[in-house]
């Protein structure tokens, strides 16, 4: 945990910060460096929701990625440090027992010839869980998502189970190693309304129950109104706007953030 | 949602293992029993019973020294399909470990590996095997050689091409960012991926390489007489073939039946096992 040297300048429970600070993102191309994320900082505490939205391309992900140092090929962070609690660490070493995820398609994140304990059991003996233990953690995860009830999903395949089911499970295993933080990219993009409003609400009880700090991203201004406590909009790589959910959907600074608002809110008002 | 009746259907009976699978049983079955399931000894000379057709204590009949035909016929398939197996490990063996090196690395470690496949895979098997027999000399041990590194590099290949593919799967992303170690998430998710079709390949190689064992011997390179062998029966009998064809008849009928079933249950194995037909037809 934190360093014994200095103790903690807050009283408990104290929040667990999570920091990124000038994260930048490029590819080469012709032998040139193009810059796909410029100057990203954000913050995210536990027990709150950051949303960090953006059009199609703005570099939402790739900024994400970079927390973690999962670029894709090709990219790489060349410049920013990622910091816990105040403390430089390396993005690697956030993986998994600080720093969970939930990545956007669940068809695809699980393997389809491991059913749900093997994937529990690895997720589980990365953040150090034992066998036995792996099991046990297994089980109070997966009804934490609401799919404990039937005691067959762990030897379940993933082609056996829904999207929704898949995306709970995805989110037990982030679970597992009771990381302090979730990242969820898309989590709601491939799924049916019905199931993407039940993911959303499962989000929200884990961050009001367990003190989770969520960065969520997304393009749906209806999940940041619903769920984000604050908000950085991206646009071109860049943060351009950002702070308090609600005074930005009061008081929107960017045009790419109305523009945001603005298809919010045709959509919505479509939809009624 | 899925009840426990589909569930079960998901998980079919054997299928069209059936039929090749049971044949390349019965022969596996013979290879590893070998001379306690042949019926005489594969190697006793009796010159007063040359020739001899077919009866009860000869089931196939009798060679030019007397020698029984079915008990070498049964003895052979331990020697060829025992090369076979040795020089299908190594093949695998060697294929599995430069292609997964090459895929998981890249970069320039990938680029030499592939170009000394590529130096391999310019020759044709059979000519590279003889070229190799050339240089080493001949014997089954020297066989095995040959043909295991005139045929890895299709394995390195192949291995390489699958794990540089599931290497850019969403769960491996996952894996990587749930905090798996690089050699955990190489055995769970890319070796998973990558097992199933080479074993199928490697089922569907066993008479081709089956037949090299055969064929090389038959030209004298491999195994020598008088140690029982199908290539080199073929060999002994040529002699005698317009007077007692059926000499050259029972081991070609044996190799094409190993070849047969080991190609038909390479086959449904390549079915059953392909991760992606698994995946869609949801197997």
């Amino acid at each position: 945990m934190s360093p014994p040297a200095s103790p903690p300048p807050c009283p408990p429970p104290c929040p667990r910060v999570l920091r990124a600070e000038t994260l930048r993102v490029e590819t080469r191309r012709d032998g040139a460096a193009v810059p796909l994320v410029t100057d990203a900082t954000f913050e995210l505490r536990t027990g709150e929701v950051l949303a960090l939205v953006g059009a199609s391309g703005s570099g939402k992900s790739l900024a994400c990625a970079a927390l973690l140092d999962t670029l894709p090929p090709g990219t790489r962070r060349s410049a920013g440090r990622v910091s816990l609690d105040g403390v430089a660490v390396a993005p690697a070493a956030l993986r998994g027992r600080t720093v969970a995820s939930v990545l956007q398609a669940p068809r695809s994140a699980f393997n389809p010839l491991r059913t749900i304990a093997d994937h529990a059991g690895e997720t589980g003996a990365a953040a150090g869980l034992r066998r036995a233990g792996a099991r046990a953690a297994m089980r109070e995860a997966l009804a934490a998502v609401g799919l404990g009830d039937d005691p067959r999903v762990p030897d379940l395949y993933p082609f056996q189970m829904s999207g929704g089911m898949l995306q709970r499970a995805m989110i037990a295993l982030a679970l597992l190693a009771r990381a302090p933080f979730l990242v969820a990219d898309e989590p709601t993009t491939d799924l049916d309304l019905v199931a993407q409003a039940r993911i959303l609400d499962l989000l929200a009880a884990l961050v009001r129950d367990r003190g989770l700090g969520l960065l969520i991203v997304t393009h749906d201004m209806g999940v940041v109104a619903r769920l984000a406590d604050r908000t950085a909009v991206m646009a071109e790589g860049r943060i351009v706007e950002g702070g308090d959910t609600a005074a930005l959907f009061a008081r929107p600074d960017r045009p790419e953030t109305r523009a945001l608002l603005a298809a919010h809110h045709a959509l919505s008002a479509e939809a009624s | 949602m899925t009840t426990s009746g589909s569930l079960r259907a998901a998980r079919p009976g054997l299928g069209p293992l059936a039929v090749p699978g049971a044949l390349a049983v019965a022969i596996l079955l013979l290879t590893l029993l070998g001379p306690l399931a042949a019926p005489h000894d594969p190697l006793a000379v009796d010159l007063t019973a040359r020739f001899e057709p077919s009866s009860l204590t000869h089931p196939l009949g009798t060679d030019h020294l007397g020698r029984d035909i079915l008990s070498r016929l049964i003895a052979g398939a331990r020697t060829t399909l025992g090369a076979v197996a040795a020089a299908l490990a190594l093949v695998v063996a060697l294929g599995l470990g430069v292609g997964a090196v090459a895929g998981m690395l890249g970069g320039r470690t990938d680029a030499v590996l592939m170009r000394l496949c590529d130096v391999f895979l310019t020759v044709p098997t059979f000519v590279l095997a003889l070229f190799l027999i050339g240089a080493f000399g001949t014997g089954l041990v020297n066989v095995i050689a040959a043909i295991a590194l005139s045929h890895w590099a299709w394995y390195a290949r192949i291995v390489r091409g699958l794990v540089l593919e599931l290497k850019t799967r969403d769960y491996v992303l996952a894996a990587r960012i749930a905090g798996a170690a690089p050699p955990t998430i190489f055995v769970e998710h890319v070796l998973t991926g990558v097992l199933p079709p080479l074993v199928a390949l490697a089922t569907l190689d066993i008479g081709h390489m089956a037949l090299h064992v055969a064929g090389l011997s038959f030209l004298g390179l491999g195994v020598q007489p008088p140690t029982p062998e199908w290539g080199v029966m073929i060999n002994e009998a040529r002699a005698f073939f317009w007077t007692r064809p059926l000499l050259v008849v029972w081991p070609g009928l044996a190799i094409a039946l190993a070849v047969l079933a080991f190609n038909r249950l390479g086959d449904a194995l390549r079915d059953r096992l392909d991760p992606t037909l698994v995946a869609e037809r949801g197997l």
